[in-house]
């Protein structure tokens, strides 16, 4: 786990696992989910992305969740400091984090509390529990520790006691240090996964400590391995189905990251901020090979500024942000509007408003994002629906920003930013890259502003372009860019700024339905809830429930033919995770809800009567929330129906 | 509406520079601020500066802020490159355009309300960057688009126009800009363009962070008995340390001055500035000592004028990130793609 590890000699390296315990029944799953949780600091995090990735590796389908702690230290042993992953295993493709767990490793039985208190064991779960506790000298300690073991196995839980720290300790100085890999071992064996695939992984883990240290926690993992194989009574195995097509395996603010590279934006301004910035890190780590700029700004507004003048430069830019930081850059996004500069706003959402929750997901800027900056200020909105969409949402937002001279946003959340999954290692497109700007001589006579009459479009003129020349200001200005304040100037702009929307909505596609094209209930959702939605979804057809599902990627515009889609419905519903008025209120009736962002958005454009459900729990929606949800709109309708 | 362009024709025996190109090439639209605004004095210097070097006008691009100074860019220079962008952000918006095209002659143009009251913050990072530029700061000392309230830099004391008095410590313009690692710093005033258009000359030719404070007097709302930015006590208190003569690097230097009086410091792009100390004690090579001199001079009411410091090895933002050396924008597809081997390596990394 960490480098005091190297300074201890390692006597057990190399050593073979026992061999499987002989007539151990393997129970065969097609999925499991799987959670590591410790205090922080002690590297279960580490253990469940690479639980994730070599399970990936071997052709599962794989979701890791980040289990976060709101405090860099939190004290120890403290149902508030609970720090791990969830992993979700599965034979096919995993597109969320499920709903609750059917194994879980707990370093001591604190954690373990915060998330059976959070409801997120399924009945009779398997815990694997360090049994380090039962006999520590602290005796409030040890009672805590045997009274929670008690209660647990009242509950019908399975709990296994694993002395990990004990196994451990002959094998390293700092045994609390190591028993990420050793539980990692464990977990291999548990769930029948490749050792030597598992080798590799703590090696890739590791790679960039030294050798020592990679032996030692080989060691630790083999430790765990060969426990698991002789001391548990089951074993499982769930087959991959997925063909073994190269993959890769990032959370949605590396695939963003990738993204940005793919898509031959070379500048990216940023200043730090929870969840978003780990996709500028990643970014600065890759330009740090293969050139590029990531300028970490002295504030959110110059990050957007920066932008703004690289992009006025020739050079289009992306600024990388969350919830308050896109508050902050408001300003600028209005300048970037007025001027027609392109730029790529990157909004990894968290909790809100003001500082609100850091780490937690929630979908609370779309309407921020369609209407945020004073003014008429119209600008592309996109939400990436999954972590790969991280990465092709980028490419397509470079596109549209200097195809039409936009700002466009892209809204991920923290949920993705964090969440890990595998999918189909991206194809490099030279469509993908952008030519460098177009700095021959301007034709005489060409204006700055010459706005097309159907689409809004201009040419934009770059500076240093010779007969370029002019001056790009946030005032109401003229086609040669003169600042103006005439009624009949400053509506020209308007409607000229304002048709490029109208444009881009003629090129866009109507989503696909998933499900039947009509039926009792069609379920609308943007963002990461895709996945969560449609195996809900998924779940009640093979119920025989007449349920279908729509996701949008573009919220500003809207593609065309949704209005025809829902109205092949009997009632639709937005699943969000922002806030909605709860009809159970005393104090809410129709004229005073408040819908969630995409409801109100269908209402208003389609004069259609769309119900919403949302929750800001601040974590991923689970696909069984969302199925009673869906259960209960549907009798709610038949019911209104009956009446 | 406010915008009076100037016939093009002019007299055909205006004297030209080496590219050809007369005085009013470089001017632009006709000032819609106030007549006898400091502002005006300092365009026309700008002016002069930009035709004595012989720059491309198209080469050139001036950002700005917010504010009367900031509407100056329209009335200058009117065949380059403009940003007008918002208050108080000109700083990162140079720096972002400046990062994606090292190849043109920035200008930031700015007041006191710009840069000491909403984009203080700005102003001190694009110093300690080193971003290659020439950043005037038109110093009166008073907001007056908004008409006539205290700026950060009006000096306790002061008198407002309806007489009200400062009570708040001024911010020092000239000061930050030092602490902040500016390499080149200079204050002026608007009325000495003697003065003021070879200090241009030379933070142009600096090839790093120069910064211009020119105190630069309001008619319509600061150039009364009582303000410390008037013509008149601006004239009274000047104290000029140095007066100064730039000559770029191709031009032989002809002019001679008595030893004792005169320093010669050459740039890194070969100029030559020469300075007729004025000052015998004052070291413009030495930050602290220049930081001093500045402060005990104010605390006196004196406002010191000249080249105040200058680094002749400064650097710029593209020497500290090792960029390359051609222009960002100009990358193709060839330069900017990382390469089979590249991708599949970090393709790799993610498995």
């Amino acid at each position: 786990m960490s480098e005091t590890l190297a300074a201890q000699p390692v006597e057990n390296a190399g050593r073979q696992a026992p061999s499987p315990a002989s007539g151990k029944a393997i129970t065969t799953l097609s999925e499991h989910i799987v959670e590591v949780i410790s205090d922080s600091g002690e590297g279960a995090q580490v253990c469940g992305q690479s639980l994730g990735a070599i399970a990936a590796r071997m052709g599962n389908g794989v979701w890791t969740l980040e289990i976060i702690p709101a405090e860099i230290e939190p004290p120890a042993r403290s149902t508030e400091g609970a720090s791990g992953s969830r992993i979700r295993l599965g034979s096919g493709r995993m597109t969320n984090c499920g709903d609750q767990a059917d194994l879980v490793v707990a370093f001591n039985e604190q954690v373990l509390l915060a998330r059976l208190r959070a409801g997120e064991f399924k009945p009779g779960c398997i815990v694997l529990l360090e049994s380090l506790w039962r006999t520590h000298p602290d005796k409030e300690i040890a009672a805590s520790y045997l009274q929670t073991h008690a209660r647990l196995a009242a509950a019908g839980f399975r709990v296994y006691e694993v002395p990990m720290e004990r196994e451990c300790r002959s094998l390293v100085a700092d045994a609390r240090r190591g028993a990420n890999m050793f539980a990692l071992g464990m977990l291999c064996g548990l769930y029948s996964l490749d050792l030597r695939l598992a080798r590799e992984q703590v090696a890739r883990a590791f790679g960039s400590k030294d050798a020592g240290v990679v032996a030692a926690n080989v060691a630790l993992l083999e430790a765990g391995h060969g426990w698991a194989e002789a001391q548990l009574d089951f074993k499982f195995r769930i087959p991959a189905l997925r063909s073994l097509e190269p993959q890769i395996v990032v959370n949605g603010n590396t695939a963003l990251a990738l993204g940005v590279l793919a898509s031959g934006m070379e500048i990216c301004a940023m200043y730090p901020i929870t969840p978003a910035t780990s996709a500028s890190h990643y970014l600065s780590n890759v330009f740090e090979k293969v050139g590029g700029v990531v300028h970490q700004a002295e504030d959110e507004i110059a990050a957007c500024s920066f932008a703004i003048g690289a992009s006025y430069a020739g050079k289009c830019a992306v600024t990388i942000t969350s919830g308050p930081g896109f508050s902050l850059k408001q300003e600028a996004i209005g300048l970037a509007v007025m001027g027609e500069i392109p730029l790529v706003v990157v909004n990894v959402q968290r909790g809100g408003p003001s500082t609100g929750q850091p780490t937690k997901a929630e979908q609370g800027d779309l309407l921020a994002a369609m209407f945020g900056s004073h003014g008429d200020a119209p600008k592309v909105v996109m939400a990436a629906s999954g972590i790969e969409d991280c990465f092709y949402s980028i490419i397509t937002a470079r596109k549209i920003a200097e195809t039409f001279n936009m700002v466009v946003v892209v809204l991920s959340d923290a949920n993705l930013a964090t969440s890990q999954q595998p999918f189909p290692r991206p194809k490099f497109s030279e469509a993908w890259m952008a030519p460098p700007a177009d700095q021959s001589a301007v034709p005489e006579g060409a204006r700055p502003y010459d706005w097309n009459a159907l689409t809004g479009l201009a040419r934009r003129f770059v500076p240093g372009q010779p007969e370029g020349m002019h001056t790009l200001t946030g005032l109401a200005h003229d086609r040669r860019s003169r600042v103006a304040y005439d009624p009949e100037i400053n509506e020209e702009g308007i409607h000229s700024r304002s048709l490029k929307l109208a444009a881009l909505q003629k090129t866009l596609k109507t989503p696909p339905v998933f499900g039947d094209p009509e039926g009792e209930l069609l379920v609308a959702g943007w963002g990461s809830t895709q996945g969560a939605i449609e195996e809900a979804v998924g779940r009640l057809r093979a119920e025989g429930c007449k349920v279908s599902s729509v996701h949008l990627r573009f919220l500003q515009p809207l593609p065309p033919g949704i209005k025809e889609l829902m109205q092949r419905f009997k009632a639709v519903i937005t699943i969000e995770g922002n806030w909605c008025d709860r009809r159970e209120d005393e104090i809410i009736d129709e004229g005073n809800r408040r819908y969630s962002a995409l409801a109100m958005l269908l209402r208003s454009r389609y004069l259609v009567d769309v119900d919403c459900w949302s929750e800001v729990r601040g974590q991923p929606i689970k696909p069984g929330t969302i199925c009673r949800v869906i259960r209960e709109a549907l009798e709610r309708n038949r019911e209104a129906a009956r009446r | 509406m406010t915008y009076v362009t100037k016939p093009r024709l002019h007299h055909p025996t205006l004297a030209k520079n080496r590219l050809g190109f007369t005085r009013r090439d470089y001017e632009g639209n006709v000032s819609t601020l106030c007549a006898g605004c400091g502002h005006d004095s300092i365009s026309a210097a700008l002016i002069q500066a930009f035709w004595e070097l012989s720059i491309e006008p198209h080469r050139v691009a001036k950002l700005s802020g917010i504010g009367c100074s900031s509407k100056t860019p329209d009335y200058f220079l009117g065949n380059s490159h403009g940003f007008n962008t918002v208050h108080g952000r000109m700083p990162s918006v140079l720096t972002g355009a400046n990062l994606a095209n090292r190849d043109l002659i920035y200008l930031g143009v700015s007041g006191d309300g710009d840069s000491a009251s909403i984009g203080l913050g700005q102003f001190g990072h694009v110093m300690r960057r080193g971003v290659n530029m020439t950043y005037i700061l038109e110093n009166n000392g008073v907001y007056g688009l908004t008409k006539g309230q205290f700026s950060a830099t009006a000096d306790k004391g002061s008198k407002a126009k309806r007489g009200q008095v400062n009570t708040e410590a001024p911010v020092d313009t000239v000061s930050l800009a030092l602490i902040m690692g500016a390499t080149f710093v200079a204050r002026s005033f608007s009325g000495d363009k003697h003065q003021l258009v070879p200090l241009v000359k030379a933070a142009i030719a600096h090839e790093g962070a120069a910064f211009i404070d020119v105190i630069s007097p309001c008619v319509a709302f600061n150039n009364h008995p009582g303000s410390t930015k008037s013509y008149d006590y601006v004239r009274e208190h000047n104290e000029a340390v140095n007066r100064l003569d730039f000559w770029p690097s191709r031009e032989a230097i002809t002019v001679e001055y008595k030893d004792g009086q005169v320093i010669e410091v050459a740039q890194h792009d070969g100029s030559i500035i020469k300075l007729r100390k004025t000052h015998p004690d004052y070291d413009p090579g030495d930050r602290t000592r220049a930081l001093t001199y500045i402060q005990q001079h104010q605390a006196l009411g004196e406002v010191v004028t000249g080249l105040l410091y200058l680094h002749p090895e400064a650097e710029d933002l593209h020497a500290h990130l090792n960029t390359c050396e051609v222009a960002f924008n100009r990358l193709g597809e060839k330069e900017l793609c990382p390469g089979a081997g590249m991708l599949e390596k970090i393709n790799a990394a993610l498995r």
